[in-house]
């Protein structure tokens, strides 16, 4: 009789870290083919769509790059807290808050050049989500409060703040029906290439990734959250001050989610309003950080991968007529995969032969 | 006499290691068996097949002369066939009553246990051994050593008819040993097999009948006690010649290097944990720390360390006031610190060498640029000069240390700490849970450490090493120090006295 059995690896294959996820996309693709073929699509069919509809042409690829970029921010906002072992679940809020800090800073100082405005939003907008992330740093520190609850709760604080700015004081006078500020002034919009809706948003990001690449690996800074990450007490123990460095990367984390925040509306919508701002950006990025397993760099492509999956389902929906669901559903399931998958990194299966 | 367990030509293989070889135990009616070995032995392994938990790859087991198909030995059917097993650590709900705890010991599970009756079974059954232990008292409030009996009283009610116990007396008081063994012996008497773990040769001599001796997984011998000496049986645990017994160079004390001088501190259950303590260690001498364990030795090794504030009293670093004390200010100050929670405090289980051996001086500019960018280079060479130097064993230095074996991971732990000399050094329970051979090490760093003029604090509850290792010893009873002696001074049977019985017996 053959039985599979769970074995406990001894040494740990640095190759499992990217063999996992990757692993873990495709089961996806394999579990949601079964979906589309339930309903009647044929799923190779359904597939070529998504791709065509997110490579397809120039066009579809600027579109699929446009909506990596707020997700690579959101990605690398949850990414610093999990290497610290922290959660943030607020970078949906943080988002918010910077594109509502950015847009306070292009109303207050409309009439500067735009070599100061732009540098004023971004520096407005990361403040305003390193701000978003403080109470629960400091809740986290002092009272021993899970970040988890406080960072959520905090998404909806956000959201209803912004709200109550579109619905009064902000609310562009031109348009008394619509939830929206006015336009930004000219001097604090990014340039679209290329004739698409690309800025240069998606460079900032990934500039972004690589030098937080550099700090992760090669720097005393690094080192230090990689050892509060893996073990609090032997932080201490080592002299770190464990409780500061939390409230940092919180912060940090936060700063980098509202940078995000502030690209969507200089780079893409250009006035602040509430719908189609974030596409649930903030909770696809503890998606992708848990994929890209904190690394920066993987960030990137996972990004793009959920990215693309954005806007092919988008096109799903219009050659195929399957609804937005379809998008969240793959997004679980390769949560789901990876989840599974990472029993794979401590275990291994082998196959035992009994008589 | 008919062995009521046997185990015959058993292996196990975990992935690249053949964990068992081989091995023949057997153990008869009402026999006391001890089961000796250092550690990655094999005897764990060997009682986790005994009690169900593993699977054998090859062998047989016979209960009762009957054999019993592997497949159908799990953790409940060797329960069921009357086998026990004491850990190291309680199986105990700490939240639960003694009663409680022991209703689960119905591997039925009634809905409606019938609690009258376990508690008149375990009044009968404290008469009957000495567990006497109040049923509905809560297991936090209970001592180690009662805590224990619970177990055993437990494993009475299944029915146990062959018990483990691993290492029963690593935890306990010279006192609670010696009621230990008595127990122990009263349920020899009434027919219950006791297979004993231990690494204490006097305590095996005392009560066992028979000893097996394990060595990396083969069987190097099963023998009478009567047929054997202690010298014969660390020989055969080592595969040579031992000398516990370190040679202490004169003791030449110099001036005052740790100095408290009337230090509280408050517990993590926010009681008094140290009270108004005054102490002393000198340059170049080991100052023994004796006491049962939750007596404030954590608490006063944090406190030193910087890891605990204290709430009054005064802290001196060779003479130099750190009062407000921090981690980052005692490493600062040169105090170095040994902890006993090796994995969970003394290295970051997951990182590999280089990252651990500069866990404390990352921060320098040999090995950081400017404090911010790390010289790999530097780190990498500095690692690999204190693996030699310390003789560490590794698969490679990028593994992480958690794989490390117990022995290599506490040298890695020494290497980071005295590699630098510091001027003090706090050791917590340095040699626990090491075998012989890294016993020997570790005792051997610490008088290196001596001799080169390190005032050392050294926690431990092994009384023998204490005596072994220390120039003075002082009892901490309840959060203070209740005497300090001269080792050459004092005995065991003392100390173990004023761990117990605290000023009652120093007046």
């Amino acid at each position: 009789m053959l039985q599979l059995k769970l074995e406990k690896r001894l040494s740990y294959n640095k190759k499992l870290d990217y063999m996992v996820p990757a692993l873990s996309m495709l089961f996806a693709l394999i579990a949601g083919s079964f979906v589309f073929w339930i309903n009647g699509a044929n799923p190779f069919e359904a597939y070529k769509e998504m791709f065509i509809g997110a490579f397809g042409d120039g066009y579809s690829i600027s579109e699929t790059l446009v909506q990596t970029t707020p997700l690579l921010f959101t990605g690398l906002a949850v990414s610093l807290t999990l290497r610290t072992l922290l959660w943030n679940i607020g970078a949906e809020g943080q988002f918010f808050m910077g594109a509502m800090g950015a847009t306070w800073a292009a109303q207050t100082f409309s009439n500067q050049p735009p070599w100061i405005l732009i540098p004023l939003l971004m520096l407005s907008a990361a403040v305003a989500g390193a701000l978003w992330g403080l109470p629960p740093a400091i809740l986290k520190t002092k009272l021993h409060v899970n970040e988890i609850l406080t960072t959520l709760l905090l998404n909806y604080v956000a959201i209803f703040y912004v709200n109550y700015l579109l619905y009064g004081p902000w609310k562009d006078p031109r348009y008394p029906g619509f939830p929206q500020t006015p336009r930004y002034p000219d001097a604090a919009l990014l340039h679209q290439y290329f004739n698409t809706r690309l800025s240069m948003g998606i460079l900032i990001g990934i500039i972004l990734a690589v030098i937080l690449y550099v700090l992760y690996k090669k720097t005393g800074w690094g080192y230090k959250i990689q050892v509060i990450g893996q073990s609090r007490k032997t932080a201490k123990y080592a002299g770190i001050r464990v409780n500061r460095n939390i409230i940092r990367v919180l912060m940090i984390s936060g700063a980098i989610a509202g940078l995000g925040g502030m690209l969507q509306i200089s780079g893409l919508h250009h006035k602040l309003r509430l719908g189609g701002i974030s596409n649930n950006y903030g909770y696809t990025g503890i998606i992708i950080a848990f994929l890209a397993n904190g690394n920066p760099l993987a960030v990137i492509f996972v990004a793009l991968f959920m990215g693309a999956l954005l806007v092919g389902g988008d096109s799903l929906q219009m050659t195929m007529g399957f609804g937005k669901g379809v998008v969240h559903m793959f997004e679980g399931m390769v949560l789901f995969f990876v989840l599974a998958g990472e029993a794979l990194k401590t275990y291994k299966i082998t196959v035992v032969k009994n008589d | 006499m008919n062995s009521y367990v046997k185990l015959k030509q058993i292996s196990k293989r975990f992935p690249g290691v053949l964990a068992l070889d081989n091995v023949d135990f057997d153990v008869l009616p009402g026999e006391i068996h001890a089961l000796l070995g250092e550690n990655g032995a094999g005897k764990t392994v060997l009682t986790n097949i005994l009690s169900g938990r593993y699977q054998l790859d090859e062998g047989e087991i016979y209960i009762k002369g009957e054999k019993v198909e592997p497949d159908n030995w799990s953790a409940r059917d060797a329960l069921e066939q009357g086998i026990g097993m004491i850990y190291q650590d309680f199986m105990l709900v700490e939240e639960h009553t003694v009663l409680e705890n022991i209703a689960l010991a119905d591997l039925s599970i009634p809905f409606f246990p019938d609690y009258d009756k376990i508690q008149s079974t375990i009044i009968e059954l404290g008469k009957k051994y000495q567990l006497e232990v109040d049923p509905n008292a809560k297991i936090w409030q209970l001592s180690v050593g009662e805590k224990q009996r619970v177990e055993i009283i437990k494993a009475l009610m299944h029915g146990t008819k062959v018990l483990i116990m691993d290492e029963p007396t690593a935890v306990l008081t010279p006192q609670e040993s010696d009621d230990l063994f008595k127990i122990v012996k009263k349920l020899a008497e009434e027919g219950t097999s006791i297979i004993f773990i231990s690494h204490k040769l006097p305590e095996v001599f005392a009560i066992c009948d028979r000893i097996t001796v394990l060595r990396k997984g083969k069987q190097i011998g099963s023998v009478n006690v009567s047929d054997t000496n202690e010298k014969e049986l660390a020989k055969m645990m080592v595969g040579r010649e031992v000398f516990l017994k370190t040679d202490k160079a004169e003791y030449k004390p110099g001036n005052p290097v740790i100095e408290l001088k009337e230090i509280s501190a408050i517990s993590d259950r926010q009681t008094r944990a140290l009270n108004k303590l005054s102490l002393t260690v000198n340059k170049g001498e080991i100052f023994g720390l004796a006491g049962v364990s939750g007596n404030g030795q954590k608490e006063l090794a944090e406190v030193i360390t910087g890891l605990r504030p204290i709430t009054e009293g005064f802290i001196y670093i060779s003479g130099k006031d750190i009062s407000e004390n921090s981690p980052r200010k005692a490493i600062r100050e040169g105090i170095g610190h040994i902890p006993d929670d090796r994995i969970g405090m003394g290295v970051v289980p997951d990182l590999g060498m280089p990252k651990s051996m500069v866990l404390k001086n990352y921060r320098e500019e040999r090995f950081s640029l400017k404090g911010i960018f790390l010289k790999k280079e530097a780190i990498v060479s500095y690692t690999n000069k204190l693996i030699e130097k310390f003789n560490i064993k590794t698969t490679g230095i990028e593994s992480p240390v958690k794989l490390l074996s117990g022995g290599n991971l506490q040298k890695v732990i020494l290497a980071r700490e005295l590699s630098e000399s510091p001027p003090a050094l706090v050791a917590v329970h340095p040699t626990q849970g090491l075998d012989i051979g890294a016993t020997e090490f570790v005792r051997n760093s610490l008088e290196n450490q001596r001799i080169n003029g390190a005032a050392i604090l050294l926690i431990s509850e092994d009384l023998e090493e204490l005596m072994a290792v220390s120039d003075r010893i002082g009892v901490i009873y309840d959060g203070e120090i209740v005497d300090v002696m001269q080792t050459k001074d004092t005995n065991i049977e003392a100390l173990g006295l004023l761990m117990t019985a605290g000023k009652h017996a120093a007046a």
